[in-house]
């Protein structure tokens, strides 16, 4: 008997909160923005940024996720590391499905000239030029790195404890801090935006190897955590 | 003589406090093993450190002779029911068992369902909304529906009604009757299961007191009923655990094993020999006024 799928099937068993409610909650915004496209008669060009909204809900819905069926999965006595395999696959096929659906929708969009009013709303202004492959991949690993980033703060949380995500909270707010500080010490800002500017997409590539980076220390605290 | 689970030696501290002290048993296999002791005497760690839920201090443990941690030769044969265990929140009873069967290797979900119906629990109610007896249902039906061969209970029956509790204790023997496995009961309703337990483990603060048969242990003591002189007569200058006298009877119970020549001696004296029940023992060995000190009479 293969331990991950019955980990697979366990998330299988709550669609509400991996696929109804983060959509639901995305058409809702998406019929808003259609609605106020509507209203003022398309005579204006609206780049909403509403598709974040799924990006944010999946961050979140990871971390409840983590807090409610990592306690459940060890005591019916899974192992942690089927738990970690099967969540990650979870995340990666819901990461793939909504990506899919996203990429369909951008794409219709497009063909519609923003749905007859000028939306922006799924094709985000600088994916005109992007092949379908390459919105797919943006959609995909903007997704896999909101969850494993939720990931693994949760972990930080299960393995240190309230105390762990305050001495780790501090810490970044303080590297932050002095980072910010020292851009402005050296005026590096604009710099920084230019060189944004030019090589956003090669954000999207480097948050590939941050999500490899969170993924394995997630697993390394999740190996070392208890429940009681 | 089939020992799968040794436990050497095994110790438990959070910072300064220590919880559990150089414990050491064996678990043998299809018998129906009693872990008993006061609430915090640390059978619940015992028991999450067997199913590599915590982790020791120190000693070591052999699960089915390998490490429980990580181990799925060993996690898949135990199933570990405990009274604080957590559900998700949008389950509901009947998502409960379906993830349990995809996951224990014998699981009979007809025998689930049959409990489900014995139990009378609502299948399509969620587990947030079931209250303390209910919930402890599930897990009941959980753990024997598993058919693991080391089922694991702590606390099954917090919240269960006395029609509840003798169902589960009747399920329980009836299928270990039909396929035998290792049961390891905690409690501390210790006369209810005393006739199901074969061996009793007892443990108090964090050591193990007794670690013997159960029939064994009945024998460590004796109470006598009679004429209050006669039994002062019999009992005198031994270890008197409980006392009390109604009109001229008296009833003593005694931790000392009965020989044969003392038998006669209670009977020429018309002095009526009852066994202890477990729980009077218990509370004797793990009350405050220590160990097999004498009670003041």
């Amino acid at each position: 008997m293969n331990r991950t799928a019955g980990v697979l099937k366990m998330h299988w068993r709550d669609k509400w909160v991996w696929i109804y409610v983060p959509w639901v909650v995305l058409l809702f915004s998406f019929a808003i923005n259609v609605i106020i496209g509507v209203l003022i008669n398309g005579q204006e060009n609206i780049n909403s940024g509403g598709i974040a909204s799924i990006y944010v809900y999946m961050f979140i819905a990871i971390a409840i996720v983590q807090a409610q069926t990592f306690p459940f999965s060890l005591g019916m006595n899974i192992r942690r590391t089927d738990y970690f395999i099967g969540t990650s696959l979870m995340c990666l096929l819901v990461s793939a499905g909504s990506s899919a659906i996203l990429l369909l929708l951008s794409v219709v969009e497009d063909l519609s000239d923003g749905w007859g009013v000028n939306l922006g709303y799924f094709s985000l202004p600088f994916m005109s030029d992007l092949s379908p492959i390459a919105r797919y991949g943006i959609f995909f690993i903007v997704m896999m790195h909101m969850f494993f980033l939720g990931f693994v703060i949760t972990s930080i949380h299960r393995r240190f404890g309230r105390n762990g995500l305050y001495v780790f909270f501090t810490v970044m707010l303080l590297l932050c801090t002095i980072g910010s500080f020292a851009m402005t010490y050296y005026e590096r800002w604009m710099d920084l935006f230019i060189w944004i500017s030019h090589h956003y997409l090669g954000l999207f590539v480097w948050m590939i190897p941050l999500i490899v980076v969170y993924a394995l220390l997630s697993y390394g605290l999740l190996r070392r955590s208890t429940v009681s | 003589m089939n020992p799968i689970v040794e436990v050497n030696r095994l110790n438990k501290t959070y910072g300064k406090d220590t919880v559990i002290r150089d414990v050491s048993f064996v678990i043998e296999q299809n018998k129906i093993y009693g872990l008993l002791g006061r609430n915090g005497a640390g059978k619940t760690t015992i028991m999450h450190i067997l199913t590599a839920q915590l982790f020791p201090t120190s000693g070591d443990m052999l699960v089915f002779g390998e490490k429980p941690y990580e181990n799925n030769r060993v996690l898949s044969r135990l199933c570990f029911i405990k009274e604080s265990q957590k559900y998700p929140d949008s389950f509901r009873i009947v998502d409960v068992l379906a993830v349990a069967a995809s996951i224990y290797p014998n699981w009979d979900q007809k025998y689930a369902l049959q409990l489900v119906e014995d139990f009378r629990l609502p299948l399509k109610r969620r587990m947030k909304k079931l209250s303390r007896g209910m919930l402890s249902s599930v897990g009941v039906i959980v753990g024997l529906a598993s058919r693991a061969p080391l089922t694991i209970f702590d606390e099954p029956y917090l919240g269960l009604d006395a029609v509840a509790r003798n169902l589960f204790y009747e399920k329980l023997i009836e299928d270990y009757a039909e396929y035998p496995r290792t049961f390891i009961l905690s409690t501390h309703l210790i006369d209810e299961v005393s006739n199901l337990l074969e061996h009793v483990i007892l443990i108090d603060a964090g050591k193990i007191l007794i670690d013997e048969d159960a029939d064994e242990i009945r024998e460590k003591a004796y109470t006598a009923v009679g004429a209050a002189q006669q039994v002062n007569k019999l009992t005198a200058g031994k270890k008197i655990i409980h006392q009390e006298s109604i009109g001229g009877m008296m009833t003593t119970t005694v931790l000392e094993r009965l020989n044969g020549a003392q038998r006669r001696e209670a009977a020429t004296l018309g002095i009526e020999i009852v066994p202890v029940s477990l729980q009077q023992l218990i509370v004797h060995l793990t009350g405050n006024k220590g160990n097999g000190k004498v009670a003041e009479s």
